[in-house]
């Protein structure tokens, strides 16, 4: 019976906290914690605004102050809190080297922004909504950080990085567009990623290259549609590894009529690698083993699947 | 047989009436039950956020998109009305929920016949549906052959903005949260400026650091 009261006791606790956490997921996740040891605390500053964007200065006692406009020229400590409208960014700058762009419809805020020895530090906060961000290389280091409820991103020397969160979910985006390097750290799973350019990682925390699968566009063969010559090319050459071929897949474009830029050729044979006339024999055999003639592509056949082998010995 | 601490007539020795007896307790309590849940529809018939619904129109656009919808485990229909009114124009110049429900209604964002009441919670479908038609989503067949009629438009609204990515799967009749309806027009809005139903300027951020590194 203790033992069913200290569990009990234990759910309600644990219900409390993960109120308390959920409560607070529309907040920023950073809190203002300038470390009291800097060597030298910086401000950001404002330098391109569209639509309506306002901020909270830190006030006296650490609670964030009233709301106000901002424009263009605006210098910002660590602890302001922005917030944009829909149609509105704003693009802060930390420095000569940092740029941060804050989206529509967000809730961010300046955690830290401060020098400690060689190193400058800019610790950001997303209650919810996006954040894109370029960092440049300079002699001095940089540790940048953007906060959310659930995860993290920590950039290694990148330019435009960002992520997109939303705390109604908990789901978000995070991603490298061009340069560099950046580690998304999941709280909830404690799964951490590092992504290369052009790469990205949500929520699931998938690695890329099984992300890559589903984002990629499958083309689906029309085997009814085909000709019969159109199978049995696909049959013989539908690997898709034709390009390791000696001559880079010449032999099988040519099979196919690729190159020849005449509907009525089978192929014109002298590829860069190939024998000459070869695809023109490949293609004379198909002919005489189907009845029909193989369909020439300028663009070459690079296999769309397996079709079924037309009147062939052992063929079902 | 003994019996400890029981108060009640002694039990028989026929161990049917017992059975018997449970049979009857169960009755009694399903049809209990079968009350209090009639009662409960009958008193609760409409679930009305009154409060809520006056705050919602009360606090300015920005306190309403990242304070105080982010805390609403509902929407009432007078806060979803404002937030598309906002979402079609960047800014919500109304200043009742009969003006927002015209103004929508002349858009064809909303039908009359849905009947909905201002401090009612909004759900799922007629969000999607409003959204689909401030920013011209295309639609599928269905969207655009019976949606147009009338017939499961809000059903077809969810299906499309599912399919343009801008709602997570879910059912058209549960209701919508607060922080949900915001992300959604926060990617809404997106959509609208790629597709540039509003003038929109994109934002180069290698070419803002370096007109950054040129200014002295």
């Amino acid at each position: 019976m203790p033992n069913k009261l200290m569990g009990t006791f234990a759910a309600v606790i644990g219900l409390i906290a993960a109120s308390a956490v959920l409560a607070a997921d529309t907040q920023p996740a950073g809190s203002a914690t300038q470390p009291v040891s800097v060597d030298e605390a910086y401000q950001a500053r404002i330098v391109k605004l569209a639509g309506h964007v306002q901020y909270a200065l830190p006030g006296a006692n650490g609670e964030p102050g009233e709301w106000q406009e901002a424009k263009v020229g605006d210098q910002l400590p660590a602890g302001t809190r922005i917030r944009t409208r829909l149609r509105s960014h704003v693009v802060l700058t930390f420095g000569d080297d940092t740029v941060v762009m804050i989206d529509r419809a967000t809730l961010a805020s300046i955690d830290q922004f401060h020098r400690s020895a060689d190193t400058k530090h800019i610790r950001l906060g997303l209650g919810h909504g996006a954040v894109r961000a370029g960092v440049a290389e300079t002699t001095l280091r940089s540790d940048m950080t953007i906060e959310t409820p659930t995860a993290t991103l920590s950039k290694k020397g990148t330019m435009d990085f960002g992520i997109e969160y939303e705390p109604s979910t908990g789901r978000y985006r995070v991603y490298l567009a061009r340069q560099g390097l950046v580690e998304a750290l999941d709280h909830v799973s404690g799964r951490s990623r590092t992504l290369m350019p052009g790469q990205y990682v949500t929520e699931a925390m998938v690695r890329w290259i099984e992300t890559a699968l589903f984002d990629r566009t499958v083309a689906l063969a029309d085997v009814f549609g085909m000709t019969g010559a159109e199978r049995l090319f696909n049959a013989l050459s539908g690997s898709g590894l034709g390009v390791l071929e000696p001559g880079g897949g010449q032999a099988a474009g040519q099979c196919a009529g690729s190159g020849g830029g005449s509907s009525s050729s089978t192929g014109s044979g002298g590829g860069l690698g190939t024998q000459p006339g070869a695809g023109l024999a490949a293609g004379a055999i198909i002919s005489q083993l189907t009845g029909q003639r193989v369909i020439t592509r300028p663009e070459g056949n690079f296999g769309t699947g397996n079709g079924r082998l037309p009147r062939l010995p052992g063929n079902r | 047989m003994t019996h400890y601490g029981v108060v009640g007539p002694k039990r028989t020795a026929h161990p049917g009436q017992d059975i018997i007896a449970m049979r009857y307790a169960w009755s009694r309590m399903l049809l209990a039950s079968l009350a209090l849940l009639a009662g409960a529809g009958l008193g609760c018939g409409k679930n009305l956020r009154v409060e809520q619904a006056d705050q919602g129109e009360q606090v300015d656009v920005d306190t309403l998109l990242n304070e105080h919808l982010q805390r609403q485990p509902m929407v009432t229909v007078g806060e979803a009305y404002r937030v598309m009114l906002i979402l079609a124009d960047g800014d919500d110049q109304y200043t009742s929920f009969d003006q927002r429900r015209t103004a929508l209604e002349e858009r064809g964002a909303i039908r009359a016949e849905w009947g909905l009441e201002r401090e009612e919670p909004i759900d799922k479908g007629s969000v999607a549906y409003m959204v689909c038609r401030i920013i011209k989503a295309p639609g599928g067949i269905n969207y655009n052959l019976f949606g147009r009629l009338g017939v499961g438009d809000r059903r077809y609204a969810l299906r499309e903005l599912e399919f343009l990515g801008l709602m997570p799967s879910a059912v058209p009749y549960r209701y919508i949260t607060g922080g949900e309806l915001v992300d959604l027009v926060a990617k809404a809005d997106r959509y609208m400026a790629d597709k540039g139903h509003y003038t929109h300027e994109a934002v180069d951020l290698s070419q803002t650091l370096q007109e950054n590194t040129d200014t002295p």
